[in-house]
């Protein structure tokens, strides 16, 4: 009953031409205006996070709308928001590498340079927040000369070596991958700066079968690493919260829970850049209308799963009949932010359901329409998990609300800048779809085709 | 076949006839001892419900190889459902809140005997249609499609709520949010190594190791991974409520087991399953399979018995190997022509060949 392999890619298209089109897209760039439409947005927002970093390093961390008891908000929310995002970059690629699923050639590329830039718009958030940043060597793993030790059992201490380790690890394998396609291009370039410049980054590649021995492995094993750490990375980040004793947050659900709804968010960025980038490079017959299918499948089955988390948080605060467990459930539910619940369940969940449909998860545009859905629920749901919990402290007296601040927005807009900006780098000068890969891709097809 | 079953006959009436005596002796051991039998077997249909909805979806060999395997295991439900009617019937022997402990007034509701035994038996009820709804929808890619993703869904959240009834409500006191999701863990860790194994016995069907080998090293991960961030989250907000579960488990002796099955089920398989020879191996693989589904016995004893109070260690470990050998009995009585079936189905040229 095992279904015969389908085609992913057309296979009426030849090698030489999927590798001049790709190539072709840095060395012959085809969308000059858009691009620089693009560009000068995410300038904009870039200056935008300037100002308010500037800002906030000359007024404090009172410039943002934190209070007591709502002490920890929006840095740590967006810290979450982008750190989840990045995930799915990993995930794609690896996991997907060692499941041996083919259609991931096509967007591993952008997939891994969307988590590059998404983690350190993730990690400025820690070093922005901290109100004294000149300390921020403090938490870095070196030898303590001032006797001031870091908590080691504190998942903030863990937290800065999650990332780092994640960063590097994201970096390696994002530049591996890149080492094939960086020599295609300098062999491809006619001018000699470009030459030049893909020549040094690939590192001396011949393509020989010493090369594709010793690159394999190494890929695979980079990857065999890479998809533990996207678990122990978010589970860590989940730890944030859970290693607390504050009701809402102490919940042992938590890690897989926060595992899977970066994975979904994730999914719904990289269906959003699919979508663009198919569109802004008429890349039609690279990224097929079966790659905007599987992504619709499996932004549906991730979304399923981070419902799973939804339902037994509920459950669990039942069943356990805490008083205060109970409380944060009508809070969330019932409260002042009752909105950024119901919210996150609407945005996340109801156009999810659309994603049954075959028809739906081929369009793009409506891929497009629902995975900003996913990005907004995604967002609205760390929000909640924040706010609902701390602005009804234990004690009464200490009850109070949460408003961001224009700081709050503007620091967070501006990430979005921080973001974009590389990203739009990233596409102009680097082979935007892993062109060996893809090859690779047809190559099998036509030969199972021509038996 | 005849042979087996008329073996199976003679196990069943003789280890049911040891636990009528053990049960004369005292009730409330032999009945734990049964809880642990029943617990450690049905996770295996229950938890190959999951595994057959999942190899519908993601058609690879697999879906092939394990097909009839799943089938005739999956055909075990109804029966695993009749066979916990003597926990119902005892139930006040086990659970404290049948028993009448103070608990807040939801869970006393949640917990009361009846609504319990009423969810068990829909329990039962939808896992049974669902098995045959995916026995029907084999061959039609479309119904398999539909069946997998209801079944998916649907058994997803009624085994992690089973999970909650059966071992968590053991301690009335205990709360874990991941609860379900570790009982889920249960059930697949169960149900995997029985399949594969039962697969590797037959040279046709699976003829390349190698996936399965990763399949079980990403399953174990699972398991461990889940089973690592309850503690981590409890060690770390130290709450009486909550660390008291683990404090059971790491005095008494049972410590012993705790260290027997971080070890057994988890570091051991997952060294060997690193290495690529050992993942191609029949030989190796058959017997992490086989060493598993002995470790599962340990686990569920592990969930379970510090819950327990007050049992006769000297009857306890003769009535678990009493019920195991019972409920194993029943298991191949009654679904013996479905694994006949797919044992012919094993031996038979593979179509593929």
């Amino acid at each position: 009953m095992t279904a015969s392999a389908t085609d992913i890619l057309p296979t009426d298209q030849s090698i030489g031409d999927v590798s001049s089109q790709l190539t072709g897209i840095p060395l012959h760039f085809p969308a000059r205006r858009q691009w620089w439409i693009a560009m000068a947005v995410a300038i904009a927002l870039l200056a935008l996070f300037i100002v308010s970093v500037v800002e906030l390093f000359t007024r404090g961390v009172g410039i943002w709308g934190l209070n007591v008891p709502v002490t920890w908000a929006f840095a740590i929310h967006n810290y979450v928001w982008w750190l989840g995002i990045g995930h799915a970059g990993t995930l794609i690629s690896a996991l997907l590498l060692l499941t041996g699923s083919e259609w991931r050639n096509s967007l591993n590329r952008f997939a891994e340079t969307m988590t590059l830039f998404a983690v350190v718009c993730a990690g400025i958030y820690p070093v922005i927040h901290l109100g004294r940043p000149w300390y921020l060597y403090w938490m870095f793993p070196y030898p303590a000369t001032m006797d001031v030790w870091p908590q080691f059992r504190s998942p903030l201490e863990w937290d800065i070596w999650a990332v780092l380790t994640y960063l590097s690890v994201s970096v390696l394998f994002w530049y591996t991958g890149l080492i094939p396609d960086l020599a295609n291009a300098r062999d491809r370039a006619r001018r000699r700066g470009w030459q030049v410049f893909f020549g040094i980054l690939a590192l001396g590649w011949r393509g020989s079968t010493i090369h594709w021995h010793r690159w394999s492995r190494t890929y695979r094993i980079m990857a065999a690493i890479a998809v533990p750490l996207v678990v122990s990375v978010h589970s860590e980040i989940s730890l944030l919260f859970a290693a607390s004793q504050l009701p809402g947050w102490h919940s042992t659900l938590f890690p897989p829970y926060f595992v899977l709804g970066a994975a979904f968010s994730g999914f719904a960025v990289v269906s959003v850049i699919a979508v663009a980038l198919r569109a802004m490079f008429d890349l039609k017959n690279l990224v097929t209308r079966k790659h905007l299918d599987v992504l619709g499948k499996v932004l549906l089955a991730t979304g399923l799963m981070t419902g799973y988390g939804y339902v037994f948080e509920v459950v669990d605060a039942l069943y356990s009949g805490n008083p205060h467990d109970l409380q944060t459930l009508l809070n969330r539910t019932t409260g002042a932010y009752a909105w950024l619940y119901w919210g996150a369940v609407f945005f996340n969940f109801v156009p999810l359901q659309l994603l049954w449909w075959r028809q739906v998860r081929r369009t793009g545009w409506a891929l497009l329409l629902i995975s900003v859905s996913v990005i907004i629920g995604m967002w609205l749901e760390r929000y909640m998990i924040l706010v609902t919990t701390l602005y009804r402290d234990f004690l009464v007296s200490s009850w109070s609300h949460y408003t961001p601040t224009f700081w709050d927005w503007s620091t967070y807009v501006g990430t979005i800048g921080l973001f974009l900006v590389p990203f739009l780098l990233a596409i102009r000068f680097i082979p935007v779809i892993s062109i060996f890969e893809t090859e690779k891709t047809l190559l099998d097809e036509q030969e199972t085709r021509d038996g | 076949m005849s042979t087996i079953r008329l073996r199976a006959t003679i196990f069943g009436i003789a280890t049911l006839a040891c636990l009528c005596l053990g049960a004369m002796i005292d009730p409330h051991t032999t009945l734990a001892a049964y809880l642990i039998g029943w617990i450690t077997l049905a996770a295996i249909p229950i938890g190959g419900l999951l595994i057959l909805a999942t190899t519908y979806l993601v058609r690879r060999a697999w879906t092939d190889d394990l097909h009839p395997v799943l089938i005739a295991t999956t055909a075990a439900l109804p029966l695993c459902g009749a066979l916990f009617v003597p926990v119902l019937l005892g139930q006040s022997l086990l659970y404290p809140v049948a028993a009448g402990a103070d608990v807040p007034a939801f869970k006393a509701a949640y917990l009361a005997p009846w609504a319990f035994a009423l969810r068990t038996i829909a329990y039962f009820a939808i896992w049974s249609v669902l098995a045959a709804l995916l026995a029907r929808a084999w061959g039609n890619s479309a119904r398999m499609n539909r069946a997998a993703s209801i079944t998916l869904i649907v058994a997803s959240l009624t085994i992690s709520l089973a999970g909650i009834d059966w071992l968590e409500s053991l301690n009335a006191d205990f709360h874990s949010s991941i609860y379900g999701l570790l009982f889920l863990s249960f059930t697949l860790m169960s149900s995997l190594p029985f399949v594969v194994g039962f697969g590797l016995l037959s040279a046709r069907r699976i003829r390349s190791t190698r996936g399965y080998g990763g399949l079980f090293l990403g399953t174990l991960l699972l398991w461990g991974y889940l089973h690592a961030m309850q503690y981590i989250v409890i060690w770390a907000g130290n709450i009486p409520d909550e660390v008291t579960w683990y404090l059971d488990r790491t005095r008494g002796g049972w410590q012993y087991v705790t260290a027997l099955l971080a070890l057994g089920q988890f570091v051991a398989p997952f060294l060997l399953l690193l290495s690529a020879y050992v993942r191609r191996d029949r030989r190796w693989l058959f017997s992490i399979c086989a060493a598993t589904l002995i470790l599962r016995d340990v686990e569920a004893a592990l969930l379970a018995f510090p819950e327990i109070h007050d049992l006769n260690v000297v009857l306890l470990p003769f009535a678990t190997i009493a019920a195991l050998l019972f409920i194993a009995s029943a298991f191949v009585l009654v679904v013996a022509r479905k694994f006949s079936d797919a044992d012919g189905y094993l031996n038979a040229p593979a179509a593929r060949a």
